[in-house]
């Protein structure tokens, strides 16, 4: 059959009963991403209080304004990393933030994830498994830094002691590997 | 995309917008970066579709971790505080308890770990099938609804048009196949079904869900197979977090309110289907946990006579939530399990309740 992604008819009726206004949709929003957007914004900020803030930042965002998310651009489950995912940076960015981060877990020294070994659930992010599964270590690990760990790309540069335009390539480099595969049709036009 | 890439920070390089996508840009290169995405919209656009591929990584690398347990109640509060709910309506058209309730069942499977899909589920029709096997059964009706209303689902190969059958062809097909395949399957028949009846109503009107098409138990109403599906995908997405160990979880008010009051006009078919025949009777069923409290009339006599309860003489009052009605009608309670109030004929009210799960095979 066609091609399509999996859950993309059923994320948007779930954003159109947000739209609408539809209480029982906001906890059922909740009850499928909290765990997902309290687990990356608590493994970025290593802080349990910042994460609580910025999963009720997203969550009250998206009924805000649930037009936001449009289903043809990626999983609801994307989006939500996107709004989870800078406003953790946000806060990481904030000097006082930044410190009480760093005491508990030195950049260099924070637990590592192998990406590629995550769990896949659905088929974008098996997808996205076997994407990460083919990049280089060099800019998995560089990927690894900037977004789980909410570097900038001097910052990646200085863990993993390179300049800072090798940092910034590697960066490129793995997203769009990764965007190929996620949107073959894309893989033309970034020459 | 040609951009050229030269060092000016006020045109930055295709590497500082992958940066900014990462949100691993330096603070200072921020407002240089949004201004230059501003004029130039094709590269803005690669700089989405870098972001939007991000928060896929993020998506599929980060750990699910439990949130406290008050930081729910405090989401809600704060969501509700910036934009109010929608006020409830009595309740929901049967197009959208079945789209509800099929993405919902979609979306539960789609959470799915690979480990799960050989769970087995304890229904007893069920014996011996896992969730994999249930979500072909749903998948199985759905697509044949989409036949029925005359657009079959692509990829779709089953023939048979009776439940056991075609569940049966679609559970040996889907054996061999990653179970991500039922989903998507079961998410293109939910849409088309969607699709047609919402076309349906928008040209003309919720009459148009009153024509009668095939089903497997014989002709019915579009209306009441929508329900019947909604009903379907609802406790078999029980079924399965039954087996996963997972709460189980009731439909949204508004939904129950009409699967509920539906339901009630079967409540004499389900007395034939048992042998009983009450014909003249009344029982008045009350359904404290939805809001208002609803109350049905159902003369015992005529399928499909359930009304809102009005200022008549009943032989007996039956007082349940409307999520246990819902589940005996499904026989997922026993009816020593159901937990009801009755008053008048009390006879009459507990031969009622016994009756629920008679037509459960639909």
């Amino acid at each position: 059959m066609e091609q399509r992604r999996q859950g993309r008819w059923a994320e948007g009726v779930l954003v159109e009963r947000l739209a609408g206004g539809d209480d029982a949709a906001l906890a059922d929003l909740y009850d499928r991403y909290a765990g997902f957007v309290y687990g990356l914004a608590n493994r970025m900020l290593m802080n349990r209080q910042a994460a609580e803030d910025v999963t009720q930042e997203v969550f009250v965002a998206l009924w805000e304004n649930p037009a936001r998310f449009e289903p043809g651009r990626g999983t609801l489950r994307g989006f939500l990393g996107t709004m989870t995912h800078r406003r953790a940076v946000d806060l990481i960015r904030r000097e006082d933030a930044r410190r009480r981060r760093e005491s508990r877990a030195p950049a260099d020294a924070a637990p590592a994830q192998d990406l590629a070994e995550t769990a896949a659930r659905t088929d974008t992010s098996g997808r996205v498994r076997n994407a990460l599964a083919l990049l280089p270590e060099a800019q998995r690990r560089a990927l690894e830094l900037a977004y789980f760990q909410g570097h900038t790309y001097r910052q990646v540069a200085d863990v993993l002691g390179i300049p800072e335009g090798t940092a910034k390539s590697r960066l490129r480099l793995g997203l769009q590997r990764v965007a190929e595969i996620l949107r073959p049709e894309l893989s033309d036009r970034w020459a | 995309m040609g951009m050229k890439q030269p060092h000016d920070p006020s045109d930055p390089t295709l590497d500082d917008l992958a940066a900014y996508a990462l949100d691993a840009h330096d603070p200072a290169e921020d407002a240089a970066i949004t201004a230059y995405l501003d004029g130039v919209p094709g590269a803005a656009r690669w700089e989405r579709t870098l972001r939007d591929v991000a928060g896929e990584i993020g998506a599929a690398g980060a750990p699910e971790e439990d949130p406290p347990a008050g930081l729910g109640p405090r989401v809600r509060e704060a969501a509700v505080g910036r934009r109010a709910p929608a006020p409830r309506v009595a309740g929901a058209s049967p197009v959208d308890v079945h789209r509800v309730e099929l993405s919902r069942l979609v979306l539960l499977l789609s959470d799915l770990r690979p480990d799960d899909w050989s769970a087995p589920v304890d229904p007893p029709e069920m014996a011996g099938w896992t969730v994999h096997d249930l979500a072909a059964h749903v998948m199985a009706n759905e697509s044949l609804m989409a036949d029925h209303l005359g657009e079959p689902v692509p990829g779709v190969t089953e023939t048979a048009r009776d439940n056991e059958n075609r569940t049966a062809e679609a559970q040996a097909r889907h054996r061999d196949l990653p179970p991500a395949a039922a989903v998507v399957e079961l998410e293109a028949a939910a849409e088309v079904v969607d699709t047609i009846v919402s076309t349906t109503v928008a040209t003309r009107g919720e009459g148009g869900l009153d024509d009668r098409i095939e089903w497997w138990a014989g002709p019915a109403s579009v209306r009441f197979l929508l329900l019947v599906r909604a009903f379907e995908a609802w406790t078999h997405a029980d079924d399965v977090r039954r087996a996963l160990g997972l709460p189980q979880v009731a439909p949204p008010d508004a939904s129950m309110l009409t699967m509920a009051s539906s339901a009630c006009g079967f409540v004499p078919g389900m007395l034939a289907a048992r042998g009983a025949h009450h014909p003249g009777r009344v029982v008045r069923f009350h359904f404290p946990d939805l809001d208002p409290g609803p109350a049905w009339d159902v003369d015992l006599g005529v399928i499909g006579s359930a009304r809102p309860a009005g200022d008549v003489e009943v032989d007996a009052e039956v007082t349940m939530t409307a999520l246990d009605f819902c589940r005996s009608l499904s026989a997922r309670l026993r009816p020593e399990e159901i937990e009801f109030g009755a008053s008048g004929d009390a006879t009459l009210a507990a031969e009622v309740v016994a009756a629920l799960p008679a037509l459960a095979f639909l």
